[in-house]
């Protein structure tokens, strides 16, 4: 079972976009990403991550699903839309495997559940951290 | 009988306007019928005329021999000329006019002839006068001696440049030594020498002006004469003049300058009109115009004829009249106004036999009308049978005699039926006042049966109270799982940031990177979260603990609370809420309930605006207060209540929700919470861009 130690060798080398609206979540959130990327681009909604994300490319998204204007689903299709191998995690409260599915089907690599829990935190990360650092080598 | 008169007469006016107005049509067409006429007699006479004294011309101009007519001895004289003067009565002077300017020249006189002999040359000189008794043949010399001056004649001119053997006429003049209008007919004549003379006779044309002025509706008129080369002759009153003299009367102030004009149209006429009636084939010309025209207020009609008279004589006679004209229509006023005046006879006369008509008619059937007003009033005595000769008026009165009979009779059998009906009245009388009795039994019985149904409808209304309670029950109920909902997502946020800080702190363990200052902090943080979500406990709590009394409260904190329970299940549905509170005043009231309606009015917005797919979910709600009534006004922008649903909102189990999401309660119990026990109103209208859903409550209660 990979621990915080082991993600953060592979996350560390990977870019991250996290795109939240609720501030309070935003901050407490980003300081537990902090601890295991260092490059991270904050966008508050969906249109706002979409901006960000056209210029530059990022090896990571972390999404929350229900957002202004832009929702988490919305983004991760526009995104696939530019990129169709850009990894997308969406962070959401919505357990239920039909939607989950049916978000897969747009795209998305991977569902972190809230509330967080950190070992699956890290179980969801670590393979797809390792996936990047290693073809970056 | 009046109206008939007046009738009569108006006809009659009507018909002598009318006449009149044919009268002139007709008075022209008799103007121009008695003008044709006379300038044909005129053309008759010259053309009789013309040919003859040109043949005598060529005739004298070849038997005699000039020297012997220079002499006007009386042989020559006797033997040649007066046999042509004889015969034309119209001639008056015969010439002989040389290239050298000598003439010789003999007039008719009174006594006989006067001869006159310019031996000058071209600049003209003087003439030597005799006078020749007619009958002795005796001669004397005459002391006056007149200037003559030939070669500036303008006749002269003309002949003397035509070609030989060729008559030509001079144009009407006054001719020398007579009162009288006439021309020159002229024929010259080259000798054996190459000299040439020209033979000449001065032609009266009296038998024209005699013709003209001999009818009497011309009379008055003026006439004249107009050559191809413009020189006119005026007749007038008798009196005629040239060209030349008019202008020289007119200068002296005697000549009538209106006759000049009239002229001067028919000249004007004749320049215009000269090229077409010459180009036209001989037989279709246009010989003759009638003109009209208006001269100084006067309405003048005028006759335009071009006379072609034979032997090179042509010119245009026109006749003028104006106030003559009237003449003619005095002349046909005869008959023009005998034919109204007969029409006025015919109508009396009619009018007199349609009044012995109309008697011999009114006195039957003024009878039968009298008679009909009585059959009409119902007297249907017999009285004075109607006998009249006129066949239609004797059948008339005898149908309505039949008509009186048979009204009588059945007058007799209805007052025969009345008499029987009347029995039959009374005894269905009874029969309806029997029946009556029994409908006061039915009453009594209905009365008991009333308050029986008194008793059944207050236990059916307390069953239906029973049924509230139960529907208030399941309502509330209903919204319990709403508020479950609500609270999950009011819920997440907080643990989710809880969870994330403890990851936060799991981490830092882990890796050893851990201070106290750090872990107090975060631990902060969650004691924060835990009493926010705490907070949120409390506000369901005291939303699901009823209210017994009236509490002092700010209705923009009891919507604050609202929203915050549903706040964040309307965010994370990107529903945007706008506050605008300008009330804080403390009001006696419910809060609880009030925030039931409240929740329940927004979720209501949330429900329909998610459906709807609007593109910028939004609800405005706004708290103020008017005329010490507080208001709170809760819209959306999702398009609206369909019009025909509006009154059925506030019904009970009305929804437009699916059974699993709505019972349709909800607006049902809001509107009893704020009108029973707020004594306020709950009321919903449609504005621009969605529904707005008011409540009014008064300040103080």
């Amino acid at each position: 079972m990979p621990g915080a130690k082991e993600l953060i060798e592979y996350s560390k080398k990977c870019s991250l976009l996290y795109v939240e609206d609720d501030e309070r979540l935003r901050t407490d959130t980003l300081r537990l990403l902090d601890m295991f990327f260092n490059n991270i681009e904050v966008a508050t909604n969906g249109k706002e991550g979409l901006d960000v994300f056209q210029p530059r490319q990022f090896d990571i998204v972390i999404s929350d699903l229900f957002m202004p204007i832009i929702d988490g689903a919305e983004l991760s299709r526009r995104i696939k839309h530019i990129d169709p191998n850009q990894m997308i995690i969406i962070l959401s409260a919505h357990d239920e495997y039909e939607f989950t599915e049916k978000l897969k089907k747009t795209g998305v690599s991977d569902f972190i559940f809230k509330p967080l829990d950190l070992q699956k935190f890290i179980d969801v990360l670590f393979p797809i951290c390792k996936n990047i650092a290693d073809n970056k080598l | 009988m009046k109206s008939f008169t007046i009738l009569s007469i108006f006809m009659s006016i009507a018909f002598v306007v009318a006449f009149l107005f044919v009268g002139f049509m007709q008075s022209t067409i008799i103007f121009e019928n008695i003008t044709n006429e006379s300038i044909h007699k005129v053309e008759q006479e010259l053309k009789k005329m013309t040919a003859p004294i040109e043949t005598s011309l060529k005739i004298v101009s070849k038997l005699s021999k000039i020297d012997h007519l220079k002499n006007m001895n009386s042989q020559n004289i006797n033997q040649v000329l007066i046999p042509i003067f004889n015969d034309f009565p119209q001639i008056v002077s015969f010439k002989i006019a040389g290239e050298d300017g000598s003439v010789y020249m003999l007039y008719k006189s009174k006594d006989g002839w006067m001869i006159g002999h310019v031996k000058s040359n071209q600049n003209g000189g003087k003439a030597l006068w005799f006078s020749m008794n007619k009958d002795t043949g005796e001669t004397k010399e005459l002391k006056s001696e007149m200037p003559f001056r030939l070669g500036k004649s303008s006749l002269f001119k003309k002949v003397i440049k035509s070609e030989s053997n060729q008559i030509v006429w001079s144009d009407p003049r006054k001719l020398p030594f007579s009162n009288t209008m006439g021309m020159t007919v002229s024929l010259p004549i080259k000798n054996q020498e190459g000299q040439i003379f020209i033979f000449a006779f001065d032609v009266e044309l009296s038998s024209f002006s005699d013709i003209l002025t001999n009818i009497s509706s011309l009379k008055q008129g003026t006439h004249f004469l107009i050559s191809d080369n413009k020189q006119y002759v005026i007749l007038e009153n008798n009196n005629f003049y040239n060209s030349e003299e008019q202008k020289t009367l007119a200068q002296s102030g005697y000549a009538n300058w209106n006759v000049e004009n009239y002229v001067d149209y028919g000249i004007q006429y004749w320049e215009e009109n000269k090229d077409d009636i010459k180009r036209a084939p001989v037989g279709h010309r246009k010989k003759h115009e009638l003109f009209y025209y208006r001269y100084e207020g006067a309405d003048l009609i005028g006759n335009l004829r071009y006379l072609e008279c034979g032997s090179n004589l042509s010119f245009w006679v026109g006749i003028i009249l104006d106030e003559d004209k009237n003449i003619i229509i005095k002349r046909d006023m005869g008959y023009l106004i005998a034919i109204p005046i007969i029409l006025c006879l015919a109508l009396l006369i009619a009018f007199r036999m349609a009044h012995s008509m109309t008697k011999k008619y009114t006195i039957p059937i003024g009878k039968l009308v009298e008679r009909s007003i009585k059959i009409a009033q119902m007297d249907l005595l017999e009285s004075d049978p109607i006998k009249t000769p006129i066949i239609e008026l004797q059948q008339l009165a005898d149908s309505q005699e039949t008509m009186r009979i048979e009204l009588k009779h059945a007058t007799e059998q209805l007052e025969e039926w009345g008499n029987t009906c009347s029995l039959q009245v009374i005894e269905r009388t009874k029969e309806v006042e029997a029946k009556s009795t029994e409908l006061a039994k039915l009453n009594s019985e209905l009365a008991e049966l009333n308050k029986n149904l008194e008793k059944k409808v207050t236990i059916e209304v307390e069953a239906s109270s029973r049924k509230d309670k139960i529907m208030f029950q399941s309502a509330r109920q209903a919204q319990m799982g709403e508020m479950l909902s609500m609270i999950a997502h009011q819920w997440r946020q907080p643990l989710s940031s809880i969870s994330t800080i403890t990851g936060s702190m799991l981490v830092y363990l882990e890796l050893g990177t851990f201070d106290q200052e750090q872990f107090k902090e975060l631990l902060n943080d969650i004691n924060n979260h835990a009493q926010y979500l705490s907070g949120t406990i409390n506000d369901f709590r005291n939303f699901f603990k009823p209210n017994k009394d009236k509490q002092p409260a700010v209705l923009a904190d009891v919507m604050d609370q609202s929203i915050n329970i549903i706040g964040k299940s309307l965010a994370y549905k990107s529903i945007q809420v706008n506050t605008d509170y300008h009330q804080k005043m403390e009001i006696l009231t419910f809060p609880n309930e009030l925030m039931q309606v409240f929740l329940n009015i927004l979720k209501n917005a949330q429900d329909v605006l998610l459906e709807r797919k609007i593109k910028i979910p939004t609800i405005n709600i706004q708290i103020s207060e008017e005329n010490e009534t507080q208001v709170v006004e809760i819209s959306d922008n999702a398009g609206g209540i369909p019009e025909e649903l509006l009154p059925k909102v506030f019904e009970p189990y009305f929804s437009t929700k699916d059974e699993k999401t709505g019972t349709g309660l909800g607006l049902y119990m809001s509107q009893l919470i704020i009108e029973k026990h707020c004594y306020g109103n709950l009321s919903v209208t449609n504005l621009e861009k969605g529904a707005c859903f008011k409540i009014t409550m008064p300040s103080k209660q």
